[in-house]
């Protein structure tokens, strides 16, 4: 089932005719249109992490804008829970946790989760109970007290996922959560996010990490320049059979390598060793035969396996 | 070293440079300015009202009361200087104009600009502003109507002015009492006769105050019958004048006011029943007659003037019996003799007899009760009921007027029948 | 409605731990207590100086308040992005707007309220003091406190004082449409064009009656012109007068109010046109539902 669609979703910026830029007042007449999200279709089903992944200004976070409301799409229409954007019985079943956030610093970490409660109708009684529990949820419990001015970048990041998950909601939307975080941060919000699936939540994020998208997306759709490249499950996108062949030679001569060149798709010199990378099995077999029969010893042989960034780059280069 | 302390030392350096040269030249500055006389005209610039508006913003109220506290430190003793009087005006403009309603600053103009420097044409326009832009506001006309009068000399001016002050509601009453001088002393006798025998009446009968709730007291009382004299023997006089000049002019020689008179040619003017008035005010004033209410004393005025036939006795001769006829103010260009002065007192020895009866029974009634205060310390403060008890030689005699003495023992004061109780419609019957 | 009170208390706390806030309630404060000083300047009507300084530095700084935390309050949740997480739950942009408004008004009436609290006691002092036998100056501001807080509930309290809280009502009207006014150009426009506006505006308010006076001058001029030269007087309006007088109709008469602050100072006595509470209202709620409308449809940053 369905939980996020959208239908030929397309955003067009128009700059302003006055603009300042770089502090000077500029008035600009032609290139005022920009395209950042052109005809996108997308269904995410319940209970899965959906990764929106692509590079800076593909449009990710045009996406998660237009789907909080945040911007108006310029044509198509989008649905989540199969009502319109904007219903406020939806609204109140999500949770969403902006690209780097900054929150009211003025508030202390407590009185900042209080506060969202607060727009979410939650008593008084329920909210205290779930502020405490977030805070431990997120590990800081230590600096409820603290105001948010004082927080370094990680626990902000933390205390916006808590924000997020103020009102226990259904469906996630995670704008670059892992942007800006060591990579013991990213572990934590990586295991967050997967204890969410756990929970039968659906987890809508988007990431220019493909690393991290790669090990907990159920599926994941790739925009490229506004426009959708592919979406589907990580096993359909990626060819699960092995690619490529990593052949590691030594005690080889260069006549013998020469033999196979022409073959090969790289070979590499390094300190008497000798890399190969070769795209076939037969080709693999035959030259470890060849090298064992010429005296050479195989140091290692490590079969590839296609991965996202592969495929990232072979799809973007495709276009 | 390191570049660091090099530019540190560097603009250290240079503020020790500079900033003594500058102090030095700063000092020298302020020398300059203390030896040199401040002109008073470069301290005080100020531009246009319309100009000074378009930048306060709407607290206009707040400028004015500011500038208004600039001015008065900046002229401090200098506004009593005539030569600072245009400067000075030019700052109470500016100020009015932001706030016309500051009644401070048009008072200290009338100050300034008209009793100090004597500049009746900014007087009037400070004045007239005051008057447009506060309506119904006695303060400042009744300064200006008495800088009017006794400064600028314009009885007309003065009396427009009180007219204005008499728009408030809440003028008190001694605004209306000077129109008599500035009526008189503007040549109104007849508008000065009816204001001053009003206020007499007012004071007499106490309908009136001093405007401060305090009672008119005696010598209060005194003035205001020396100006009603004032007023109806200047009206008695300004109906003499023309007719003695026109016969000076004809025959050369002064006439016998008394001749004239005799042969009529003081006949049909209008002029104040005077015998009539002072009786009834002297009545009125040792408890005799009823003291009238503000609608009689309207109809006790209207009444008192009449056509008469023949000259009304001069006022003054009730006064004073050295001086019997009507008193030729030193300002007449008419010659000060005995025939001019005389009072044709003869031909109303009615109403002559009538005022010097009352000043008579004035007198009989004071022994009366004098008789009366000594039967009491006698008789330990007992009230003498009767005239029997004290004073017998009263029981039968007749008051001047033809009536009967009578004693009231409970207000302890004695009354004449002779003069009746004070009936308005009594009025026209009492005048001769 | 909760959720409106909660973003106006929210953006009330915003404003109290704001510095510039504390800034410009101290100067007011020294402004109000120089009124004092500088009353003893004049030789005369030192009562009418002090109500008319005070009343000045209440307003000032009140609609200071106003323009600088104001421009600041709608803007900053866009520039900073806090505003994205907002939308994203289930209220309403105008709710949240609405809630914005109230927490800056709410910062403004209270700031009022504290600059009234010392400019009470400040009068109350200065009368303890003229007393022949006042007992000592601690005794005349403890009396002085307890006098302020006791006009501050039953205004006709003390003859004296009895003018400022109508006043300082009437002046709390005037801040409600400048502040509707902060939040409209903060709703769409940057922090330094909206305090331009807003300022411009609060300006042409309160010249809104002399902008008219102008127009009449104008028309005075045109009439005799088409009277010298048998014209219509349409024909001998100047564009001046056209832009004058709308001029005179697009601004807020924010005059209406500073009369009755002027009244009160030289008549001790305050008598507001009960149609210009209305108007009031009216203008404000109109205001809000444009800034409303605008904020609608915008896109966010």
């Amino acid at each position: 089932m369905a939980v996020i669609e959208t239908q030929g979703l397309s955003k067009v910026y128009v700059r302003d005719v006055i603009d300042t830029e770089y502090g000077r007042l500029r008035i600009r007449l032609t290139g005022r249109k920009t395209v950042a999200l052109d005809n996108l279709n997308l269904d995410v089903n319940k209970g899965e992490i959906f990764g929106l992944l692509g590079p800076n200004g593909a449009g990710k976070t045009t996406t998660i804008k237009i789907l909080m409301g945040i911007h108006f799409a310029s044509s198509g229409t989008a649905k989540i829970m199969g009502k319109p954007l904007g219903d406020r019985a939806v609204k109140s079943r999500i949770g969403f946790l902006p690209e780097n956030p900054y929150f009211y610093d003025y508030l202390k970490g407590w009185e900042f989760l209080d506060f969202y409660g607060q727009l979410y109708g939650i008593d008084k009684r329920k909210r205290r109970a779930k502020v405490e529990e977030l805070l431990a949820l997120v590990g800081l419990t230590h600096a409820a007290n603290i105001p948010l001015r004082g927080y370094s970048k990680g626990m902000n990041q933390r205390i916006g996922l808590a924000q997020a998950l103020m009102n226990d909601p259904d469906i996630v939307f995670l704008d670059e959560p892992q942007s800006g975080l060591d990579p013991l941060g990213r572990k934590e919000v990586r295991d967050l996010i997967l204890g969410l699936r756990k929970q039968g939540k659906t987890v809508f994020f988007s990431s220019h990490i493909l690393s991290d998208a790669e090990m907990i997306c159920d599926r994941v759709a790739i925009l490229f320049k506004g426009k959708l490249r592919s979406v589907g499950r990580l096993s359909e996108l990626l060819s699960s059979s092995v690619t490529e062949w990593e052949i590691v030679l030594r005690d080889v001569d260069e006549r013998f390598i020469n033999r196979w060149r022409d073959r090969l798709e790289r070979v590499v010199e390094s300190e008497g060793e000798w890399w190969l990378i070769s795209k076939s099995q037969d080709l693999t077999d035959a030259i470890i035969d060849a090298a064992t029969r010429d005296g050479g010893k195989l140091s290692a042989l490590t079969p590839r396996r296609q991965s996202l960034e592969d495929y990232f780059i072979s799809e973007v280069k495709g276009s | 070293m390191s570049e660091r302390w090099w530019t540190f030392l560097a603009a250290a350096v240079l503020f020790a440079a500079t900033i003594t040269p500058a102090v030095m030249l700063q000092d020298e500055q302020i020398y300059r300015f203390k030896v040199t006389q401040s002109q008073f005209r470069d301290t005080l610039y100020l531009p246009n009202s319309e100009y000074v508006k378009a930048v306060t913003i709407g607290y206009d109220q707040f400028t004015a009361h500011f500038l208004w506290l600039r001015m008065i430190q900046s002229f401090a003793a200098g506004w009593t200087r005539p030569e600072n009087a245009e400067q000075m005006m030019r700052y109470l403009e500016v100020i009015t104009d932001l706030d016309p309603h500051f009644t401070e600053v048009y008072r200290l103009a009338m100050m300034a600009v008209g009793e100090k420097a004597k500049r009746w044409d900014l007087l009037d326009r400070i004045g007239e502003k005051y008057f447009i832009q506060n309506p119904g506001r006695f303060l400042v006309p009744y300064e200006a109507a008495y800088n009017a009068f006794w400064l600028e000399n314009k009885p007309t001016l003065a009396k427009f002015y009180t007219n204005v002050a008499l728009y408030d509601p809440n003028a008190p009453e001694y605004i209306r009492r000077q129109m008599t001088y500035f009526s008189m002393r503007e040549g109104s006798f007849r508008v000065a006769y009816e204001y001053s025998l009003r206020n007499y009446l007012e004071a007499i009968s106490a309908t009136s105050n001093m405007g401060d709730g305090r009672r008119v007291d005696e010598t209060t009382k005194n003035l205001f019958r020396q100006n009603l004299f004032r007023a109806a023997d200047g009206w008695i006089r300004a109906i003499i004048e023309p007719v003695v000049r026109k016969y000076h002019e004809e025959h050369g020689t002064w006439p016998d006011i008394d001749q004239l008179d005799r042969e009529g040619k003081f006949a049909g003017n209008e002029l104040p029943d005077f015998g009539m008035v002072f009786a009834l005010t002297e009545g009125i004033r040792n408890n005799q007659v009823q003291k009238p209410t503000r609608e009689q004393i309207d109809q006790i005025v209207d009444a008192s003037i009449k056509k008469c036939d023949r000259l009304p006795p001069s006022p003054f001769a009730f006064l004073k019996q050295s001086m019997p006829g009507y008193v030729v103010w030193p300002d007449s260009t008419i010659p000060r003799t005995a025939s001019n002065v005389a009072d044709p007192k003869n031909k109303f020895e009615l109403i002559v007899s009538r005022g010097e009866a009352l000043i008579e029974m004035n007198r009989i009634f004071g022994f009366i009760m004098g008789e009366a205060e000594s039967y009491r310390a006698e008789n330990k403060g007992k009230m003498p009921q009767s005239f029997a008890d004290f004073a017998p030689q009263f029981a039968k005699q007749h008051d001047p007027f033809g009536g009967e003495y009578q004693w009231d023992p409970k207000t302890g004061r004695p009354h004449a029948t002779g003069l009746p109780d004070f009936n308005p419609k009594m009025v026209p019957k009492l005048l001769w | 409605m909760k959720e409106i009170v909660a973003i106006a208390l929210n953006t009330f706390k915003e404003a109290i731990r704001n510095r510039i806030l504390y800034f410009i309630l101290v100067f007011a404060v020294i402004l109000i207590l120089l009124s004092g000083v500088l009353s003893e300047l004049t030789y005369t009507d030192r009562g009418k100086i002090i109500l008319s300084f005070g009343f000045t530095a209440i307003n000032v700084f009140a609609a200071a308040i106003a323009v600088f935390v104001g421009v600041s309050l709608v803007y900053n949740e866009l520039e900073k992005r806090t505003i994205y997480t907002i939308v994203s739950k289930p209220i309403g942009r105008w709710q949240f707007l609405l809630g914005k408004y109230f927490g800056l008004l709410l910062t403004v009436w209270v700031n009022i309220i504290i600059m009234t609290l010392v400019f009470l006691v400040m009068i109350h002092y200065y009368i303890g003091m003229a007393a022949t036998d006042h007992g000592g100056w601690f005794t005349v501001v403890g009396k002085a406190i307890g006098r302020a807080a006791v006009t501050f509930v039953w205004w006709p309290a003390f003859k004296e004082t009895a003018v400022i809280m109508p006043v300082i009502l009437v002046t709390m009207l005037e801040m409600m449409m400048v502040t509707a006014f902060a939040v409209l150009f903060s709703s769409f426009s940057t922090p330094v064009l909206s305090m331009m506006f807003t300022v411009m505006l609060f300006v042409a308010g309160r010249l809104n009656e002399d902008i008219t006076r102008f127009c009449v001058t104008l028309y005075d001029r045109a009439l005799a012109a088409a009277l010298e030269k048998h014209t219509s007087i349409d024909a001998q309006l100047s564009p001046a007068y056209h832009f004058a007088d709308w001029a005179a109709h697009i601004t807020p008469n924010l005059g209406a109010f500073h009369k009755v602050v002027e009244q009160a100072v030289f008549e001790q006595k305050v008598t507001l046109w009960p149609w210009s509470i209305a108007y009031g209202f009216l203008y404000t709620i109109a205001v809000l539902a444009l800034a409303i409308m605008i904020f609608q449809r915008r896109n966010f940053k």
